[in-house]
C-alpha cells in the first residue's frame, strides 16, 4: 500500500511532545479559508513552483501545453488554473524549480525515512506524528505506518480535523498514542461558512473518541477577527471539557506565511478573502517582517 | 638531554623585560572589591617572544599547591643539583617567581595603606606561600591571571577551586554565599578584563569526567553557571564538558544559557573527547584532565602548550580544477573580524597547488578524486614541513615552571616528555569542500548535465552570465541534510587528512593532532573563488565542522546525523559544530530549552565532539545591521568567541546572517 505524503517534515517541535518528524499526508475534506497548508488539500498531486530556485530559463513556457508559465518583468510566472497534471514541465525543469506537491510513498519508505531521527525521539520523549491535510482519508495507510511504527517503539501522534467516518478514527485507535484534534468552530454555521462543512461529525467524533479515554490535546487555529473571538474560543472549552475532561487545548497562532504557498501552487492569496482588510494588511506587513508574534526567546 | 644556549639567552633578555613590565604594575585597591589586582594588565613592550599565545592556560593546579614562593624555593633547591644550562634555566625560574612574589607584596602593601587589613592577609599570603583558604586561591588565581600579560584561557575553573571550598566549608571557614560572592567577583574581574574585546581567549572549562567515570561537577561549577545566567556577561566564555552520567542540574543550567542563543555557552563530550585522546596516546588520567584552549579546541589543562596551523581543504578544490593555480577574481583586504580593526590582505595558507593535470582531461570521477587528495596531501605536507616549537622561541618561565616536572627534571617543555602539548593541524571549510566535490560527481560524472568545459567557464566567470548552471550547482547535494552522497565525501576528506597528520610528530615523538576547525572562514570565501557548490567568490564558508551557511533544509537534527558520520573522535584537536537555531522555529515550542537539551545530549549519544548552539533571528539581525545603535547589546558566536554583532566587520556580520537563513526555518 502507498500513502500520498506532501512532506516528511523532521525537527518538528509543535506537534506533540519533544522532537517528532511529521509526516503530511494529501487531501482533506475541509476547505478552510486561511489554509496554511494549501499544498495538502487537493486529493491529487499537483505542480509546485519554487520560484528562489528558478534560473529563469525558460524550458517550462516552452514544454506546458497549457500555457501555465509565462514570463513576467524577466521572472517566470506560474498560474496554475489551467494546469492538467501532464508533468511535462516538472520532467523538463533543469534548475530543480518545479516538482510535485506530493509523492506517492510506502509505509516502509516513510518510515525509514522517521527512523533516521530515533535518537531524537528517545532522548526527547518525541516520536513521529502524522497530519496533513487529513491523514485519516488514507486511513488504511495510516493504520500500516503507524503499525510499524508501534512495532519499532516510537510514540505516535495523529493530528486530525475529525471531519472523516469514525471507522477511519477507529481503525487506527489502538497504534495511536496522541490524538491532535483540531476544533474550529463550536457554531455549525460559521463552520461550514468558513470551511465548507457543517462541523456535526467532527463533534460526535470527539465525544466518541473522548469516552474512548485516548490521550488528547485540541488544537484551535488564532485566526484574527475569525476563530479568536472569545465565544468561540469559549464554546471550545466547554464543549471539550465536557466530553473529554482535562484535555489540553492548545491555541496556534495564525501562519502568515502560507501567502508564499500559494503562489508556489499558481494561486491567488486567499488572505483577502478571510481576514477584513485591515487586519490582512497588517498580516502582510508582519509577513515581512518576519518578527511579529514570534516569542524571541531571549 | 642538555638545555641549547639560544634557549637560555632569549629567556634571559625576556627574564629581564618581563621582570620590568611586572614593576609597571599599579596596586591600586578598589575599595568596592573584595580581591586586589587591576582587571588591565599594562601593555606589554614587545609582542611576546619569547613564546606564549595564551591559548593555554597556566598550570594552575600545580601553582595553587606551591604559590609563588613555593614554586621560587623548588626552583633554588633543584638548581642546586645541576649544572650548565639546567641550573641556569631553574635560575630563571627562580628569579621570576622571585619578581612575582614581591610584585604581590606590593599589593599587600597597598592594601595596608588603604586600611584593608584583611585584604592585606590575603596578598602577603600570595607573596609568600601556597594558598590555604578558598579565599586565598581566589586571590592568587585573579594575581596569576594578570602576571600573565594579556588575556589568556582558564582551564577547568571549577576543579581548581574546589577542594579549597570543600576544605574551608568542613571547616567553617565559608558560607555557600560568601564563596559566591567571591565566584561573582572573579567573573566581573574576567568580564572586566574581556573589555568587550571579542577574541580573548578567556575560556573557563567545567564540569567533566574523571577518567575512571567519576563525574566531576560540584557546587563551585553550579556557582558559576548560575552566575553566568544571571550576569549576562559576554566574558567569561563558559564552555561545559558532558558526559552520559551528567546530573541532570548541569545539564539544565547548560541549556539555559544555550537558549540565551549568544553562543557563549559551547559543549564537550568526554565520552568521545577521552577516548580519543587516549587513542592519541594521552594516558587515560591526563586525558581526562582537557579542557578548551583560546577557542574551542582541544587541550590538556596545566599539562603542556598549544599550537595550531591550518589549511583549506576547499581551496584544494580550486587547485584540483585549475591544475594548481588559484581562480580569485580579486585581492581583497579584510578586517581579522572586528570594524575597529584595520583590513589585512586575505590569503590562503597555501596558495599554490601542485600540477595534477587539467581537469577537462579527467575521465571518470575516480580521477579527478584522486587529483584532489594529492592536492590537499600537499598542503598538509607543506605545513607540516617545519616543527611547532623552537628554541630560538621559547615557553616563557612563568607558564613553563607550572608544568609537569619541569621543576623536578630540570628540562624546558619542549623537551619534556612529561609534558602533553597539543600540537595541530586543521582543515577548515570541510561543508564546502564535499559540497563540491559532490557537485562535480552528480553534475559532471553521473547526470553529465554539465560539461567539464563549461563548469570551468562558470566558475572563472564567477557564475556571471551562468545563471542556469549555478542553480544546478545549488540543488546538488549539500553537506548538513543527512544524505550519504554528500556526507560520505565529507567524512573520507576527514579520514584521510586525520591519517596522513597523524604520521607527523612534534619534538617529544608524539604524532601532531588533527582537527576540522577553521577560524577564518571569511577571509576563506574571500580568497577561493567561485566553487561547483554554486558559491560565488565571497559568498560564506561554514565553520569548523558545520554546514555552509544557508544549505541545509531539514534542520538541525539532520546537520547532527551528517556531523556524526564523520569520526570528530580522530579529530581530537576540535571539531566543532555551530548549531544555528532559527529564533522563530523555537518560538512558540512548548519547552524551548529542554529541546536544546535533548539536542545536545543527542549529540553527545551520537558521538559528536564539540557543539555550540546558536540562537539566531533573521530579521533582527538584518535590523541590528541598519540601525546599530538600537542593538549594541546583540551578542553572537563567532568562532572561538562570541561578540557584539554591531562590532564585527561587515563581512562578518553578512556570515552571520548567512548562517541564520536555513531555510528549513521557514
Amino acid at each position: 500500500m502507498v500513502g500520498l505524503i506532501t512532506h516528511i517534515q523532521r525537527f518538528s517541535i509543535h506537534d506533540g511532545p519533544g522532537i517528532r518528524t511529521t509526516v503530511f499526508f494529501k487531501g482533506c475534506p475541509l476547505a478552510c479559508r486561511w489554509c496554511h497548508n494549501p499544498e495538502a488539500v487537493t486529493d491529487r498531486a499537483e505542480v509546485l513552483f519554487h520560484a528562489e530556485r528558478c534560473a529563469g530559463c525558460g524550458t517550462c513556457i516552452g514544454v506546458c501545453p497549457q500555457g501555465c508559465f509565462t514570463r513576467r518583468r524577466g521572472a517566470t510566472s506560474f498560474d496554475s488554473a489551467g494546469c492538467d497534471f501532464c508533468g511535462l514541465c516538472i520532467e523538463h525543469c533543469p534548475s530543480g524549480a518545479l516538482a510535485w506537491s506530493a509523492v506517492a510513498k510506502s509505509a516502509g519508505n516513510v518510515l525509514d525515512e522517521v527512523l533516521k531521527d530515533r535518537v531524537f525521539y528517545e532522548i526527547s520523549g518525541g516520536g513521529m506524528t502524522l497530519s496533513g491535510g487529513e491523514p485519516l482519508r488514507q486511513s488504511g495507510f495510516c493504520r500500516e505506518l503507524l503499525g510499524r511504527a508501534k512495532r519499532a517503539g516510537l510514540h505516535t501522534a495523529l493530528d486530525t480535523s475529525g471531519c472523516v467516518p469514525f471507522e477511519s478514527i477507529r481503525n487506527v485507535l489502538a497504534r495511536t498514542d496522541l490524538f491532535l484534534y483540531d476544533i474550529k468552530f463550536v457554531d455549525s454555521g460559521l463552520h461550514e461558512r468558513f470551511t465548507g462543512s457543517s462541523n456535526e461529525l467532527i463533534l460526535e467524533n470527539f465525544r466518541r473518541l473522548g469516552r474512548s479515554g485516548k490521550a488528547m490535546i485540541v488544537r484551535i487555529p488564532l485566526i484574527p477577527g475569525v476563530t479568536d473571538r472569545s465565544e468561540n474560543l469559549e464554546g471550545i472549552e466547554r464543549f471539550v471539557h465536557k466530553y473529554a475532561k482535562g484535555t489540553i487545548i492548545e491555541k496556534i497562532p495564525y501562519n502568515p506565511l502560507m501567502e508564499k504557498k500559494y503562489l508556489m501552487l499558481g494561486k491567488k492569496s486567499p488572505i483577502g478573502r478571510v481576514l477584513p482588510k485591515r487586519l490582512a494588511k497588517r498580516e502582510r506587513r508582519s509577513e515581512s517582517a518576519r518578527s511579529s508574534g514570534s516569542e524571541v526567546p531571549w | 638531554m642538555d638545555i641549547p644556549d639560544i634557549l637560555i639567552s632569549r629567556l634571559e633578555e625576556d627574564t629581564e623585560r618581563y621582570s620590568g613590565w611586572l614593576r609597571t604594575l599599579d596596586p591600586a585597591i578598589d575599595p568596592g572589591l573584595m580581591l586586589a589586582g587591576p582587571f588591565q594588565s599594562p601593555e606589554y613592550p614587545v609582542w611576546p617572544r619569547p613564546h606564549d599565545n595564551f591559548h593555554f592556560p597556566l598550570g594552575m593546579r600545580k601553582l595553587l599547591a606551591l604559590g609563588f614562593a613555593g614554586i621560587r624555593k623548588a626552583a633554588r633547591a633543584r638548581a642546586a643539583l645541576h649544572k650548565g644550562n639546567r641550573k641556569a634555566y631553574l635560575r630563571l625560574i627562580e628569579r621570576v617567581y622571585g619578581e612575582l612574589a614581591r610584585t604581590a607584596d606590593r599589593f599587600a602593601h597597598a592594601a595596608s595603606a588603604a586600611g584593608r587589613p584583611e585584604l592585606r592577609r590575603l596578598c602577603r599570603a600570595a607573596a609568600t606561600r601556597p594558598p590555604e583558604t578558598f579565599r586565598e586561591a581566589c586571590q592568587l588565581y585573579w594575581l596569576a591571571t594578570v602576571f600573565r600579560i594579556a588575556t589568556s584561557t582558564v582551564g577547568r575553573m571549577d576543579r581548581h577551586l574546589w577542594p579549597f571550598y570543600r576544605r574551608d566549608l568542613k571547616a567553617g571557614r565559608i558560607t555557600p554565599e560568601e564563596a559566591r560572592g567571591l565566584l561573582a567577583e572573579l567573573l566581573l574581574r574576567f568580564e572586566k578584563r574581556g573589555a568587550g574585546r571579542g577574541d580573548t581567549l578567556q575560556n573557563i572549562t567545567l564540569g567533566g569526567r574523571s577518567a575512571a567515570g567519576k563525574d566531576e561537577t560540584s557546587e563551585i561549577t553550579y556557582m558559576i553557571l548560575e552566575l553566568a545566567l544571571e550576569r549576562r556577561y559576554i566574558e567569561p566564555k563558559i564552555n561545559v564538558r558532558l558526559h552520559g552520567k551528567s546530573p541532570q542540574r548541569l545539564l539544565d543550567l547548560t541549556a539555559g544559557l544555550q537558549l540565551r542563543g549568544t553562543g557563549i555557552c559551547t559543549v564537550y563530550n568526554d565520552d568521545t573527547i577521552i577516548d580519543g585522546l587516549v587513542r592519541y596516546g594521552r594516558p587515560a588520567r591526563i586525558a581526562a584532565d582537557y579542557c578548551a584552549d583560546g577557542c574551542t579546541e582541544i587541550i590538556l589543562d596545566g599539562h603542556g602548550e598549544t599550537a595550531f596551523r591550518y589549511i583549506d581543504c576547499v581551496k584544494a578544490v580550486e587547485h584540483t580544477l585549475f591544475n594548481g593555480a588559484e581562480n580569485v577574481p580579486e585581492k581583497k583586504s579584510l578586517p581579522y573580524y572586528s570594524l575597529a580593526q584595520e583590513p589585512v590582505d586575505v590569503k590562503p595558507p597555501v596558495a599554490r597547488g601542485i600540477e595534477t593535470g587539467d581537469f577537462e582531461a579527467m575521465e571518470t570521477f575516480e580521477d579527478f578524486y584522486r587529483a584532489y587528495l594529492a592536492q590537499l596531501r600537499h598542503q598538509v605536507e607543506v605545513m607540516l614541513s617545519a616543527p611547532y616549537s623552537s628554541d630560538e622561541n621559547p615557553l616563557r618561565p612563568v607558564t613553563a615552571a607550572t608544568m609537569p616536572q619541569v621543576l623536578e627534571k630540570a628540562r624546558e617543555p619542549y623537551r619534556n616528555r612529561a609534558c602533553w602539548h597539543t600540537y595541530g593541524l586543521f582543515i577548515g571549510s570541510l561543508a564546502a569542500a564535499a559540497n563540491s566535490i559532490a557537485a562535480v560527481r552528480s553534475l559532471v560524472y553521473e547526470k553529465k548535465s554539465v560539461t567539464r568545459k563549461a563548469l570551468l567557464e562558470a566558475l572563472s566567470d564567477d557564475f556571471e552570465g551562468h545563471p542556469l548552471l549555478r542553480q544546478c550547482c545549488l540543488e546538488a547535494p549539500k553537506f548538513g541534510n543527512d544524505d550519504d552522497a554528500v556526507d560520505h565525501i565529507a567524512a573520507d576528506i576527514a579520514k584521510r587528512f586525520a591519517a596522513w597528520v597523524k604520521r607527523h610528530s612534534d619534538r617529544t615523538g608524539r604524532p601532531i593532532l588533527p582537527g576540522l576547525y577553521n577560524h577564518l572562514f571569511h577571509h576563506t570565501a574571500h580568497y577561493v573563488g567561485a566553487t561547483p557548490d554554486g558559491r560565488a567568490f565571497g559568498d560564506p564558508v561554514g565553520e569548523h565542522i558545520s554546514p555552509t551557511p544557508g544549505t541545509t533544509r531539514k534542520g538541525p537534527t539532520a546537520i547532527i546525523n551528517s556531523v556524526s558520520k564523520i569520526r570528530t573522535a580522530e579529530h581530537i584537536f576540535g571539531s566543532t559544530l555551530h548549531l544555528n537555531i532559527p529564533a522563530a522555529s523555537l518560538a512558540g515550542a512548548p519547552q524551548p530549552a529542554g529541546i536544546l537539551k535533548s539536542l545536545t545530549r543527542a549529540f553527545c549519544k551520537k558521538g559528536g565532539c564539540v557543539l555550540n548552539v546558536n540562537v539566531l533571528d533573521t530579521a533582527q539581525l538584518v535590523e541590528a545591521q541598519e540601525h546599530p545603535e538600537r542593538y549594541r547589546d546583540l551578542v553572537v558566536r563567532v568562532w572561538g568567541f562570541s561578540y557584539y554583532f554591531v562590532g564585527l566587520s561587515r563581512e562578518m556580520q553578512d556570515h552571520v546572517i548567512a548562517r541564520s537563513k536555513e531555510p528549513w526555518s521557514a
